[in-house]
C-alpha cells in the first residue's frame, strides 16, 4: 500500500514538474527526475502495471538507430510501441516516458516497449523493469572520463543481462560480450548477430573476433558495399536506411531482435523488406533539403562512431563540415581519428572547434573556416547554394548538440525524422 | 643528418586515450621544420632493434591490456631496457608509465612489471579525472588531461616530471610523472604534445640531437603553436 501511495504521489508531482518544465522549454526528463527523487522504486512499481514485453537496446554506439529500426519492424507487424525516441536513455528519461504515457499504459494502448538504455544505468533499470528481451550491440571506447575503460562497460552489460527474462541478442564479433554471455549464468536464451568473414576489425569494436557459425547466429555478408543477412540457409538482401557497415550491423541486430521477440513470427525476408523502406533515425545519416542544396547530417558521439562514419562515406561532397561541442568533456580522442578520407574540411564549428582544428592541422587536412555557431555555418551554406540550378551536397559530421541545433535551424524536432 | 625514426609500442592496444597521436604530432612538427622522418609500429614480436628509434611512445592500455602485455613481457622488457640504454627519447603515458616501475600492485596482488625504474604503482578504487591538470616542469608549465586510479611512490632520489599545480598527478608528494634522462613519463593522456609546444620542442630537440642534428624551431610551427595555445586556454577556462 505504501508503495502504491508513493508511486501515485511521485507520478503526480512528476507530471506537475513536467508541465512546469514545458512552460520554460525544458521538460525532457524533469518529471522523471522529480518522481525518482521522491520514490526511488518508481520504475519497479510502474512495471507492475506494464503488462507488455519490454526490449532493452544497449551498446556504446547505435542504440538510437537500432531502437528506431526495431520500432519500425514491430509497428509493421501491428505492434503499438512505447519508445524513448528522443534519446533520453538514463533512468530519469525512462521514468519521464512512463509518466507521460501512464494513462495509455493503464488503457492498454501499448503492446511493446522498446527502450534504448544508457550503459551506466542499465543494471539498475534492468533490475527494476526485468525486460523480456535485450540487444547488446557493442563495447567500444566511449566517454573515458565517465566510464573509464571498456572492461568496466562490459561488466555493466554482463550484470544487466542477468536480469533479462527471455531473449538476449549479442554482437558475436565482440569478444567482451561473447565472453560475458558464455561466463554468466543467464535466464534468457542467447542469439548472436555479426559480420561474416575477416573484415570484423572494421567494426570499431574494442576486442573484435571472428563470428562463429551456428543456428543461433544472424550473420551479415558484405560484398561490394552491399549486404545480406542470413540465418541458417535463409539469406536475404539487407538494405539499411543509412549507408555504411555500422548501419547494416544495426539493421541485423534489429532483425534478430524482431525475429526473437515479436509475437507475429515474421520471416526474415519480410523484416528485411520492411527495414529497407524505413527512414534513418533522426540525425543519423539523415538528408535535409533546402532548394537545390542537400544537407546530409551524420551524428558522431565518440571515437568509434566518427571513425566508422568517415570510413563509410566516400562519395564527394561540395562542402564538408565538422562540429564538436562541450558535451564531450575530454577531446583527446579527436586525435585518434584517421581523417585521411577527407580531402578537406570547409568549416569547423561548435564550442570545441579549436580542438578539431588543432587535430586536423596535425593530420595535415586543410581547414577552410572556423565559425563557432553551427546555425551560422548552415545559413552561410544555404544562402550560397539553395537557389543554384544544380544540386549540391553538404556533408555535416556533427556531435549531438550540433546535430540538434542544425535540425532546429530547419524546423525539425528531436525524435522526428525529416 | 640521418632520417629520424619514430615508433609506437602496441599502437592499437596501448592507445586507449589517443596517446599514440603524439607520434603524428612529433612527425608533423619535424616535417614542417624540414626533417626526414619514418614511423614504424612496434608489435609483440619486438623484431626491430630499440636503438634504431629516436622517439618511442608507449601509450596507455586498459587494465586488462596492461595485464596481458606484462604477463609474458620478456621481449618487451628487453626492448624497453635497450631504449633506455640507447638514450632513445621515450614518452610513456599512464599505464604505459606504470609498466616501467619496480612494483605494480592491484587489489593487493603484485602484477608483473618491466622493473626498469625505481618507483612503485598501486592501483586504487578511486578514479582521478582532471580535465585541465597542470604541472610545473623545467620546460615550463604543462597542461593535460588525467584519468587514472594510480598512486606512484618514487624511489629515493628519483625525479618526477614536475610539481603538480592543479590535479592529482602521482597522487603522492605533490608531484606528477617520472623523468630520467630522455624518458618522459606522465599521466597526461592523449595529445599532450599538441597542447604543450614547450614540451614538444624539448622532445624534438632531444630527438634531433640524437639523430645527429641541432633543432631549430622555425616559423612553420607558428600556426600549430597558436592553435595549441587556444586549445590550452580553452581547457583552462573550463577548469573545475
Amino acid at each position: 500500500m505504501f508503495d502504491q501511495v508513493m508511486f501515485w504521489v511521485s507520478r503526480k508531482l512528476g507530471q506537475l514538474a513536467e508541465f512546469a518544465g514545458s512552460k520554460v522549454g525544458n521538460a525532457s526528463v524533469i518529471g522523471g527526475r522529480v518522481a525518482l527523487k521522491i520514490f526511488p522504486r518508481f520504475l519497479q512499481q510502474a512495471r507492475k502495471k506494464i503488462d507488455f514485453p519490454i526490449i532493452f537496446v544497449m551498446g556504446s554506439n547505435g542504440k538510437t538507430t537500432t531502437s528506431k529500426y526495431v520500432v519500425d519492424l514491430a509497428e509493421a507487424q501491428g505492434e503499438v510501441v512505447l519508445n524513448n525516441n528522443s534519446g533520453s536513455n538514463m533512468t530519469t528519461g525512462i521514468a519521464s516516458l512512463v509518466i507521460s504515457a501512464w494513462r495509455e499504459i493503464l488503457n492498454k494502448k501499448y503492446t511493446l516497449g522498446v527502450f534504448e538504455i544508457d550503459e551506466g544505468y542499465a543494471e539498475t533499470m534492468a533490475k527494476d523493469l526485468l525486460p523480456e528481451h535485450a540487444a547488446v550491440l557493442n563495447v567500444q571506447i566511449d566517454q573515458i572520463y565517465r566510464l573509464h575503460e571498456p572492461e568496466r562497460v562490459a561488466d555493466m552489460f554482463s550484470r544487466t543481462m542477468s536480469y533479462v527474462q527471455k531473449n538476449i541478442i549479442v554482437n558475436g564479433n565482440d569478444e567482451m560480450l561473447v565472453s560475458a554471455v558464455e561466463k554468466s549464468p543467464l535466464k534468457a536464451s542467447v542469439s548472436y548477430f555479426g559480420l561474416d568473414g575477416d573484415s570484423y576489425s572494421e567494426l570499431g569494436l574494442f576486442r573484435p573476433i571472428r563470428l562463429r557459425q551456428g543456428n543461433d547466429v544472424f550473420s551479415v555478408q558484405k560484398s561490394d558495399g552491399n549486404f545480406k543477412i542470413s540465418l541458417d540457409k535463409d539469406s536475404h538482401d539487407l538494405v539499411p536506411p543509412s549507408s555504411g557497415l555500422h548501419f547494416a550491423m544495426n539493421g541485423a541486430a534489429a532483425i534478430a531482435v524482431a525475429t526473437r521477440s515479436l509475437a507475429s513470427n515474421a520471416s526474415i525476408q519480410l523484416l528485411a523488406d520492411t527495414l529497407a523502406k524505413s527512414k534513418p533515425a533522426f540525425g543519423r545519416g539523415e538528408s535535409i533539403t533546402s532548394g537545390s542544396a542537400q544537407f546530409d547530417v551524420i551524428l558522431f558521439k565518440n571515437r568509434s562512431s566518427l571513425q566508422l562514419n568517415l570510413n563509410s562515406v566516400r562519395t564527394p561532397a561540395t562542402t564538408i563540415v565538422l562540429a564538436f561541442d562541450e558535451y564531450s568533456q575530454d577531446p583527446s580522442w579527436l586525435f585518434a581519428i584517421d581523417y585521411s578520407s577527407l580531402p578537406k574540411v570547409d568549416y569547423v564549428s561548435g564550442e570545441k572547434a579549436d580542438f578539431l582544428e588543432l587535430a586536423l592541422e596535425y593530420a595535415g587536412i586543410p581547414v577552410g573556416k572556423r565559425i563557432e555557431s553551427i546555425k551560422d555555418v548552415v545559413q552561410e551554406i544555404e544562402t550560397k547554394y539553395k537557389d543554384l540550378p544544380n544540386p549540391s551536397l553538404h556533408r555535416m559530421y556533427l556531435d549531438y548538440d550540433q546535430m540538434i541545433a542544425t535540425r532546429d535551424y530547419f524546423g525539425l524536432k528531436i525524435g522526428k525524422t525529416s | 643528418m640521418r632520417v629520424i625514426k619514430l615508433g609506437a609500442v602496441y599502437p592499437v592496444d596501448f592507445n586507449l586515450n589517443a596517446d599514440v597521436a603524439n607520434i603524428q604530432i612529433i612527425r608533423r612538427r619535424l616535417e614542417l621544420c624540414g626533417y626526414q622522418v619514418t614511423v614504424e609500429h612496434i608489435d609483440s614480436d619486438f623484431s626491430i632493434s630499440a636503438g634504431e628509434f629516436d622517439f618511442v611512445v608507449i601509450g596507455s592500455p586498459s587494465s586488462s591490456g596492461l595485464a596481458e602485455a606484462l604477463a609474458d613481457a620478456k621481449k618487451f622488457k628487453t626492448f624497453a631496457g635497450e631504449l633506455i640504454e640507447e638514450k632513445s627519447v621515450v614518452l610513456a603515458v599512464s599505464n604505459g608509465l606504470h609498466a616501467f616501475g619496480s612494483i605494480v600492485t592491484q587489489d593487493g596482488h603484485v602484477m608483473p612489471s618491466l622493473d626498469l625504474f625505481d618507483f612503485q604503482t598501486t592501483f586504487g578504487a578511486k578514479q582521478h579525472v582532471t580535465i585541465a591538470a597542470e604541472v610545473s616542469t623545467e620546460f615550463g608549465s604543462v597542461i593535460g588531461i588525467e584519468n587514472h586510479n594510480a598512486r606512484i611512490a618514487l624511489g629515493k632520489g628519483r625525479s618526477p616530471l614536475g610539481k603538480v599545480l592543479f590535479g592529482v598527478g602521482n597522487n603522492a608528494a605533490g608531484v606528477e610523472g617520472y623523468l630520467d634522462e630522455n624518458f618522459f613519463g606522465t599521466h597526461y593522456h592523449g595529445p599532450v604534445l599538441a597542447l604543450n609546444d614547450n614540451l614538444a620542442n624539448e622532445i624534438l630537440s632531444r630527438i634531433v640531437e640524437r639523430a645527429g642534428g641541432k633543432f631549430e624551431p622555425g616559423g612553420n610551427l607558428s600556426r600549430l603553436d597558436s592553435l595549441s595555445k587556444e586549445a590550452r586556454l580553452h581547457l583552462l577556462k573550463r577548469r573545475v
